[in-house]
């Protein structure tokens, strides 16, 4: 079996003094696709923010590792430049500054400077955009700006393509998208997925699972993976809903021994 | 060229006839001197109890004491392209050249109402006038560089820019006012007519050296269906003080004032506009952006005045600032008074510091702290300037605020 692309350890994470994270393991390796499910408040977004590297997200215990370095002092630009990527659920606008120019700036940083020529660059960007069905005009506009829920989303997949990470973390990807967006974002995902690449799959809903086929399926309640499985197990959870594991698991239930 | 005035500013009439003289100017216009002399003896000073002077103490921009400085502006084109006919010239050579769009100073000058508006047109010192043609329209902009080279101390330079826009002419006009190290008194007045139908772009770069203290005045009359675009880039000098004036005279005219200020170090921005709709269906649109860093001052009113009868005026107003230091303040005043019934006014501000948000977004695609705070500075002037027409004049002003961006920031 190959070395572990990431690995997650026992991770703690609390937001503004909150415990959100309690406890949660994961090994991702090169060439999988993992799905994390679960109920609102489960701590979906809190991993997502934490593994990218977000200031406000504090690890207070356990540790993640990604290809054989932990990461945890890495900055977020650090963990991007090391290809490391987060589709955003809520994408943020930035006035005044082009999507072209903003990704032209993104993949310098994450590429080198050096190996960037501004006209093949733009012809990579207009083939990606084309792929996605994103209207060229979209380089010219101000970075999510104006744009409705798809746009944002598509052009989060339009960076991830730029960017080519070797992980990706797709943070509820499918929320706002009508079933031709999600379609063509879900398509956009699969092409660019390759052998060497791990991808996390954040969803509430089983329903983008039936275009970004995952080997592996966990679900998250009260910021631990309590269950775990193949792609069926996304299935039985569509079918039976969240509340009983809530029920067993949930922040309510009776506390877990640690190390039980 | 700049030539230092032998003796000290002060009230005697023979200080200006030198000054007209040295100028080689008409007779009519050591007359309209004198005249604005009396004016600035009589006019009381600036109470800081005024509103306008509430923020910005009136008693800085005092001239006497103070060595005047007479600057021959130097004129070009940007961008690339085929040359255009020459439209600009000194203003007091278009004095003899051009004494049809002097009648106010050929008949005494106006009646001031504003002390430094007289003292301008007392000691003017420099200055430019531009004549756009009529019905045709000029590809590349025309740029008016005043500089004042090293000079001394104690300085003041007053100088006159006069553009008139003739019926259907169009054209883009950038004037860039700047001067060396050392305490200067500027005060630059600027006066846009736009005849009917006509269409003007105007840049004013106030980048003046680190010891100068500005008190602009701009004063734009549009008449019927003319179009306007001013833009205020507030860059350089200690102390800026500025009246922005645009007078809707006549039916569907609009204009649009745009501003961009970026305060570092100690520097003190106090900007007033004045968007006054004297008759119906007039549009006025202003969007003032305020950066400020280190331990700077801004301060914009917005005035928006709409006259009885001004009906189906639309005006708007937005002024955004964005404060990169603990210790930078930004005041925003909207002052809007409407005595029409059937108009749209509409006006904001906002006040933010860095987002942290954007700050996020922007690393996790790899860029560093200090590169994401850039493009955020960035993003935040692009917005006002791309508002501007012309490939090289949004160039060669983002150029401009990225100089400044890199000066105040570091490295």
């Amino acid at each position: 079996m190959s070395d572990p692309l990431l690995k997650i350890e026992n991770l703690h994470v609390a937001v503004e003094g909150k415990q959100i994270l309690r406890g949660l393991n994961l090994v991702v390796r090169p060439g999988e696709i993992h799905a994390i499910m679960g109920p609102n408040g489960s701590g979906k977004s809190t991993l997502s923010n934490a593994l990218m590297g977000h200031p406000n997200y504090q690890v207070t215990d356990g540790a993640v590792t990604y290809k054989g370095q932990e990461i945890q002092e890495w900055p977020a630009d650090e963990r991007a430049r090391q290809g490391i990527f987060l589709a955003f659920q809520y994408p943020t606008a930035i006035p005044g500054v082009s999507l072209g120019n903003f990704l032209l700036a993104a993949v310098r940083n994450v590429r080198g400077a050096a190996n960037v020529k501004p006209l093949e660059f733009r012809k990579e960007l207009m083939a990606c955009m084309k792929d996605l069905g994103i209207r060229q005009d979209f380089a010219g506009r101000y970075v999510n700006e104006g744009f409705s829920g798809g746009e944002k989303k598509r052009v989060e997949i339009l960076q991830m393509a730029m960017l080519k990470p070797s992980l990706a973390i797709l943070d509820e990807t499918d929320s706002g998208l009508d079933i031709d967006a999600l379609r063509i974002v879900a398509e956009g995902v699969n092409r660019q997925v390759t052998p060497e690449m791990g991808v996390l799959v954040i969803t509430h809903y089983q329903r983008l699972l039936d275009y970004i086929k995952p080997h592996f399926v966990h679900v998250l309640v009260a910021g631990r993976i309590v269950q775990s499985g193949g792609p069926e197990l996304a299935l039985e959870l569509e079918a039976r809903g969240y509340d009983e594991l809530l029920r067993t698991h949930g922040a309510d239930a009776a506390p877990v021994v640690a190390g039980a | 060229m700049t030539t230092m005035a032998d003796d000290m500013l002060n009230l005697e009439p023979a200080s200006i006839e030198a000054l007209s003289r040295q100028m080689g100017e008409p007779d009519w216009a050591l007359e309209a001197r004198r005249r604005a002399l009396a004016a600035f003896v009589e006019l009381p000073c600036p109470e800081r109890t005024q509103e306008a002077w509430r923020r910005t103490r009136p008693d800085l921009f005092d001239p006497q004491g103070r060595r005047i400085a007479r600057v021959t502006p130097a004129f070009d084109l940007l961008g690339e392209g085929e040359p255009e006919p020459p439209v600009g010239m000194p203003f007091e050579q278009a004095l003899s050249h051009e004494p049809g769009d002097f009648q106010d100073l050929r008949q005494g000058g106006p009646v001031f109402q504003e002390k430094d508006s007289a003292m301008n047109a007392a000691w003017r010192s420099g200055g430019a006038w531009v004549g756009i043609p009529r019905d045709r329209a000029l590809g590349r902009p025309l740029r008016i560089a005043h500089e004042v080279p090293a000079f001394q101390a104690p300085g003041a330079f007053f100088p006159h820019t006069r553009i008139v826009g003739r019926r259907h002419g169009k054209a883009t006009v950038v004037e860039s006012f700047g001067s060396a190290e050392g305490d200067l008194l500027a005060a630059p007045v600027v006066d846009l007519h736009l005849e009917e139908g006509a269409s003007l772009q105007y840049v004013l770069v106030s980048r003046w050296g680190e010891g100068t203290r500005a008190l602009t005045r701009l004063q734009a009359r549009l008449e019927r269906n003319s179009q306007l675009k001013v833009l205020f880039l507030g860059l350089g000098g200690a102390t800026t003080k500025a009246f922005l004036t645009g007078n809707l005279e006549g039916e569907g005219a609009k204009s649009e004032f745009l501003g961009l200020v970026f305060a570092s170090g100690g520097q003190h921005f106090d900007v007033d506009t004045l968007q006054n709709h004297h008759v119906p269906a007039g549009s006025s649109d202003v969007l003032f952006n305020c950066a400020l860093n280190q331990a700077s001052h801004s301060v914009f009113t917005g005035n928006i005045f709409v006259a009885p009868g001004a009906q189906k005026t639309d005006a708007y107003q937005k002024n955004r600032n964005l404060l990169l230091s603990g210790k930078a303040h930004a005041d925003s005043i909207p002052k809007l008074e409407i005595l029409a019934n059937d108009v749209r006014c509409t006006h904001g501000a906002t006040f933010t510091t860095y987002d942290q948000d954007q700050q996020f977004y922007l690393q996790s695609r790899g860029l560093q702290d200090a590169d994401a705070r850039r493009l955020i500075i960035t993003g935040f002037f692009q917005e006002v300037i791309e508002r501007l027409e012309g490939p090289s004049l949004v160039a060669w002003l983002a150029g401009l605020m990225q100089d400044k961006m890199e000066a105040s920031l570091g490295t």
